[in-house]
C-alpha cells in the first residue's frame, strides 16, 4: 500500500534500465516511486487512490504511451500525465497534449526540467482531488434538502424574492424564510454569494433564471 | 549504374532511437548520483549499483553504435560493387 499523504510518480518505461534510473532521480527529488515495464502491469497494479502523476513512456510493445492515456482517461481515472519520448514527434506530442497530457518531454531529459513537470503534474492532481471533494460534499449536504428545501434553493438562486417565492409556492413567506434559512443551514452557506456558488458547483438549475451569469440575484 | 541506396533509413531511425534509451538512462543515473553525493547519509551500495548501471549502459550504447557503423557500411557496399564492375 502507498502511504495516502505522499506523491507518488508511476513511471511506465519498457526499458529496465531507464525504469530503473529514472525511479532513482525522481525517488532523489522527494518522491514515491512506482516502476512499470508495461503499460498491462501498469493497468494491472495502478492504485487510483494515492495522490501523483504517471511518467509515461510513448514507444512500447503491445500497448504504447497514447493507448495507456486512452484506456485510463476511458476508466474514469485522471491522474495526469507526463510523456517521455525518444523522438521529439510533432504528431504523438500534439495528439497526446490534446488528450490533456500535463507535458511532452524528449529523452534523454535534464533532471531540472524533469522535476519542473513533475511538479506541475502533481499540483494537477491535488487540485483536482481537491475540487472533486468539495462536489461530493456539497452533492451530499444537498442530498439532506427535503423536496420543498430543494424547490425553495431553485427559485433563491434564481433570483426570486422570499415573497415571490412564497407566492409561486402557495404559501406565505414566513414559511419560506424558515425553509431558507433551514437550506442555507444545511448546506453551510453563509451567504447569498456563497450559496450561489454552492449551486453552481452543484449543477442546480435556477428554475426560471432571471438573472444572468456573473449578476447576483438581490436577496 | 544505379544511385547506391541511401543507408537503409528506417533501420538507422530505429537505431538512433535505441541509443536514446542508455543515454537517457546513463544522465538519469549520474544525475540521480549527483544528488545523491549532497544527501549526508550517502547510501554507497546504492551509489555502486548506480555506477554498475552507468558502465552497463554505456556499452549498450556502443553497441548500438557499432551496429549503427555496420548498417552503413552495409548499404554502402553495393555502391562499391558496382563501380568496381564498371572499372
Amino acid at each position: 500500500m502507498i502511504n495516502p499523504q505522499s506523491e507518488t510518480v508511476f513511471i511506465v518505461d519498457d526499458d529496465p534500465d531507464v525504469c530503473r534510473a529514472v525511479g532513482r532521480l525522481v525517488r532523489g527529488a522527494g518522491y514515491e516511486v512506482r516502476e512499470f515495464n508495461s503499460a498491462h502491469d501498469f493497468l494491472e497494479a495502478h492504485e487510483p487512490e494515492p495522490l501523483g502523476c504517471v511518467l509515461l513512456d510513448v514507444t512500447m510493445p503491445d500497448v504504447d504511451g497514447l493507448q495507456l492515456q486512452e484506456s485510463l482517461a476511458a476508466s474514469g481515472c485522471r491522474r495526469p500525465i507526463v510523456f517521455l519520448t525518444a523522438n521529439g514527434d510533432v504528431h504523438n506530442s500534439v495528439r497526446a497534449m490534446k488528450a490533456g497530457a500535463v507535458n511532452f518531454l524528449t529523452k534523454p531529459v535534464d533532471r531540472e526540467v524533469l522535476v519542473a513537470a513533475l511538479a506541475e503534474a502533481l499540483a494537477i492532481d491535488a487540485a483536482g482531488r481537491a475540487e472533486w471533494e468539495t462536489r461530493n460534499t456539497i452533492a451530499s449536504r444537498l442530498a439532506t434538502l427535503t423536496p420543498r428545501e430543494r424547490q425553495v434553493l431553485e427559485k433563491v438562486v434564481a433570483g426570486r424574492l422570499n415573497k415571490q417565492i412564497a407566492a409561486e409556492l402557495g404559501t406565505v413567506e414566513k414559511t419560506i424564510k424558515v425553509h431558507r434559512a433551514r437550506m442555507m443551514q444545511k448546506l453551510h452557506a453563509g451567504s447569498l454569494i456563497q450559496l450561489v456558488e454552492i449551486a453552481q458547483l452543484a449543477g442546480v438549475k435556477s428554475e426560471g433564471a432571471s438573472w444572468t451569469r456573473g449578476q447576483l440575484p438581490c436577496a | 549504374m544505379s544511385n547506391p541506396p541511401l543507408v537503409c533509413a528506417s533501420e538507422l531511425v530505429t537505431l538512433l532511437h535505441e541509443l536514446n534509451q542508455p543515454l537517457t538512462a546513463i544522465l538519469s543515473n549520474a544525475q540521480a548520483a549527483q544528488r545523491f553525493l549532497s544527501n549526508t547519509m550517502l547510501d554507497r551500495a546504492e551509489l555502486h549499483d548506480i555506477l554498475a548501471d552507468i558502465v552497463a549502459d554505456d556499452k549498450r550504447a556502443v553497441g548500438i553504435l557499432t551496429r549503427m557503423g555496420q548498417a552503413i557500411k552495409e548499404s554502402q557496399q553495393p555502391a562499391r560493387d558496382n563501380i568496381e564492375e564498371g572499372a
